[in-house]
């Protein structure tokens, strides 16, 4: 017992003689005792490896890259082959194209006789590793010497187009533009609700007015007039900066009044008095004082909505409105899927809509224990 | 020192300070006159809601924006080379409440201790980060002199680092007694004691060196063995740094202690003003010689205390004549409730607000009558 006490005072010793826990690693520990936030927290980090940062080398080709099987079924990886052997490298089968000649549709089939291995770290198309590293090695993919060999994990699209592939590269915007719209959400948003809280009187009322302007329109007929005063003509970057921005634009309004509200509280504390008092100026007492204490309560607000703006713009997109193709996003995907034809024949469209999904559910799990782990209140 | 040779820092002339709420105007502070001198301590004493923090604001120019104020409050500042001599003399109430020059005042020259020193730190930031702020924006080293070949010796000025003002943090959290300074300059507020964050809070105010440090209540929260050592630490700091306290209080055992001069306040007014002793000995206002009765000796049982009669007035019905006069013992009908009593020296730098000793208004014989009991009482 004695030598445990020594042993644990050795350790706060060797802690940087920190006198007590900051409130972050205080956060941390009671984050990390949440295993649905943990397991929410890891899908997300997955999510971010593999669509955003490095999609280039998890996909087994680039996202235009046309093949010749167009609207072809996804060939999974197989393990045993037909004969009942089983084989420690996955492999596919080759796609055997048919006519059916009474409905005139293409159809493709497995050919149990040709099997192409799965090598992992292959060479493939050359890409540029986050924009700047020249590459050509892919995670996964058919032997480069085979140039018949194709792996369509999640199928193809109508021009041949890998679909896992495009999900990843889609994965890639719609990430991004729920992270980036929110930014642009938390700027507006936490800047005019703490000068509108802080200042008061016109300043307030203005603001406040405003938000109410906003949240009297209904949001999606808003959004879509909006959406469709964008340009068509507008290269796609542009576009996807313009959506980024109509996201943030329309949504800020909520969050406005929830910094002001706490602004408003935080502005009778003595403590900003006692700054004042110190000669500190407006701007110093805003964003060193009253912004920081309202952060925990903005950040679980952030968490929560990233994955409304995921949403908002997967639908708007869906709906033809938001971003448009050539742009791959998980909304142009889901496009895809839009007709009963697409579905009764080509139901590998639907893959994308697990991959919504999960990431939706991974960022509410995140903003839920976030929640638990950063109110101080809470046992 | 003498009353001639005295300093002065900050001089408040006919103060007031109105505020035009709902239900009327408030004056909150009505005609305050009074000086701080450099190296002194002049206590403010009065029941709650009578205008001392207000005073303290305005001093400040603190005052919230509804609240209108007129009068003069000048602060006189003294150049930094030692020579002494006043070099700018700023009115601190036109100044812009949110301008450049005030902010360089407020706890560059004029440093404030808060009534609660439980919430007067920002909760998210450590101790030391409270006095790091402080020191960054007020304090600069003097650098190498630079130009000296060109006559004049120009002392180059640079902010301090982030190191040195950890330093300094360091050393003015020991200064003010904080044990084991260099691990409690990262602790939180809710991880200090009360006695520990009010000591945090006067390290801050002094860590910039003010020439006033305005203290309000300071010690009201804390147990009497804490003010005991709060109140030796503030004049043994202002012995060496020869700074002025301004020090606000309704414990009047604590400003006998401490103040070199003091002012008693009723509902915003200055009803009387003179050294510490005088108003000990010998105070002239009713109001100041009941505030003096209502104290309990120590070792003396009564079956009641002492208590002033009557209850303060309502802001916004002020009694006519002298405020004071529904409550005072030495009430004189026909007079203290006609007349309003002007401020009168009635001793050498001993001043009062009551018309006991203003001879210049006549006078009925029942008013007489009280006056001459008054001062046979004296």
């Amino acid at each position: 017992m004695s030598e445990e006490i020594q042993n644990s005072n050795v350790k706060q010793k060797n802690d940087k003689n920190k006198v007590s826990q900051s409130y972050w690693s205080l956060v941390w520990w009671k984050f990390r005792k949440n295993k649905l936030a943990v397991v929410g927290a890891i899908i997300l980090a997955f999510y971010y490896i593999t669509c955003v940062f490095f999609a280039e080398f998890f996909a087994p080709y680039p996202k235009d890259l046309e093949s010749d099987y167009l609207e072809a079924r996804p060939t999974y990886f197989q393990f045993r082959d037909s004969e009942g052997n089983w084989f420690l490298r996955p492999f596919v089968y080759a796609l055997d194209e048919q006519i059916d000649m009474a409905t005139r549709t293409r159809t493709y089939v497995y050919n149990t006789t040709v099997k192409y291995p799965i090598y992992f770290f292959v060479k493939g198309e050359p890409y540029k590793l986050l924009g700047f590293i020249p590459a050509e090695t892919h995670f996964f993919g058919t032997d480069p010497e085979t140039p018949d060999a194709k792996v369509f994990l999640m199928g193809t699209d109508r021009l041949g187009r890998d679909q896992f592939s495009r999900l990843l590269y889609g994965g890639r915007i719609s990430l991004f533009i729920g992270l980036f719209s929110v930014i642009v959400f938390l700027f507006i948003g936490v800047s005019l609700g703490a000068a509108s809280g802080y200042y008061g009187g016109a300043t307030d009322i203005i603001v406040m007015r405003i938000t109410e302007f906003l949240s009297a329109f209904p949001q999606e007929p808003l959004f879509l007039a909006l959406g469709a005063a964008v340009p068509v003509t507008w290269p796609s970057p542009r576009v996807f900066f313009m959506v980024t921005i109509l996201l943030a634009l329309i949504q800020w309004g909520g969050l406005a009044r929830q910094v002001r509200g706490l602004v408003l509280s935080g502005r009778e504390e003595q403590y900003v008095l006692a700054a004042q008092s110190f000669g500190a100026s407006d701007r110093r007492i805003i964003f060193k004082h009253l912004i920081p204490a309202t952060m925990s309560h903005v950040i679980v607000i952030a968490t929560l909505k990233i994955p409304g703006m995921i949403l908002l713009e997967t639908a708007l997109s869906f709906l033809g409105l938001g971003l448009v193709p050539p742009t791959v996003s998980w909304g142009t995907l889901l496009q895809n899927a839009n007709t009963v034809r697409a579905i009764r024949f080509a139901p590998w469209y639907l893959f994308v809509i697990p991959f919504i999904l999960f990431s939706i559910m991974a960022y509410n799990m995140l903003g839920d224990g976030l929640r638990d782990a950063m109110d101080p209140y809470s046992k | 020192m003498t009353k001639e040779t005295r300093d002065p820092l900050v001089t408040v002339k006919n103060l007031h300070v109105d505020f035009d709420v709902r239900d009327g105007i408030v004056h909150a502070v009505d005609g305050a006159s009074f000086n701080i001198y450099r190296g002194q301590t002049l206590g403010i004493i009065g029941e709650s809601g009578c205008g001392k923090s207000i005073t303290a604001k305005a001093i400040m120019n603190m005052i919230p924006k509804q609240g209108k104020v007129t009068g003069e409050i000048t602060f006189y500042e003294k150049s930094e080379e030692g020579s002494g001599e006043i070099i700018n003399e700023i009115r601190l109430d036109q100044t812009d409440p949110d301008g450049e020059v005030i902010r360089k005042i407020r706890g560059g020259h004029i440093a404030m201790i808060f009534q609660e020193p439980m919430s007067s730190m920002t909760p998210v930031y450590t101790a030391g980060f409270h006095i790091i702020e402080a020191v960054h924006l007020h304090r600069f080293m003097s650098a190498e002199k630079i130009g000296g070949q060109m006559g004049k010796n120009i002392q180059k000025k640079r902010p301090v680092t982030e190191a040195e003002a950890r330093e300094i943090a360091i050393e003015m959290l020991r200064r003010v007694g904080i044990p084991n300074a260099e691990k409690r300059v990262d602790s939180y507020p809710h991880e200090l004691s009360g006695g520990q964050r009010q000591r945090v809070m006067i390290a801050i105010a002094l860590s910039t060196y003010p020439d006033l440090l305005i203290a309000d209540e300071p010690t009201t929260a804390l147990d009497v063995s804490i003010e005991a050592q709060i109140l030796d630490l503030m004049r043994e700091l202002q012995e060496t740094q020869d700074m002025a306290i301004m020090f606000i209080t309704h414990n009047l055992g604590v400003i006998a202690e401490i103040a070199d001069e003091i002012v008693v306040m009723y509902m915003g007014k200055e009803v009387e003003r003179s050294d510490t002793i005088a108003i000990f000995e010998n105070p002239k206002h009713p109001y100041t010689k009941a505030l003096l009765g209502s104290i309990p000796e120590i070792g003396e049982k009564k079956d009641k205390l002492e208590t002033i009669e009557g209850m303060v007035p309502s802001p916004f019905n002020l009694p006519s004549g002298c405020v004071f006069h529904p409550r005072c013992p030495s009430f004189m009908p026909g007079k203290c409730d006609c007349v309003y009593p002007e401020y009168a020296e009635v001793a050498d730098g001993h001043w009062a607000r009551c018309l006991l000793y203003d001879g210049c208004w006549p006078e009925t014989t029942e008013a007489q009558a009280v006056k001459n009991q008054a001062v046979a009482a004296d």
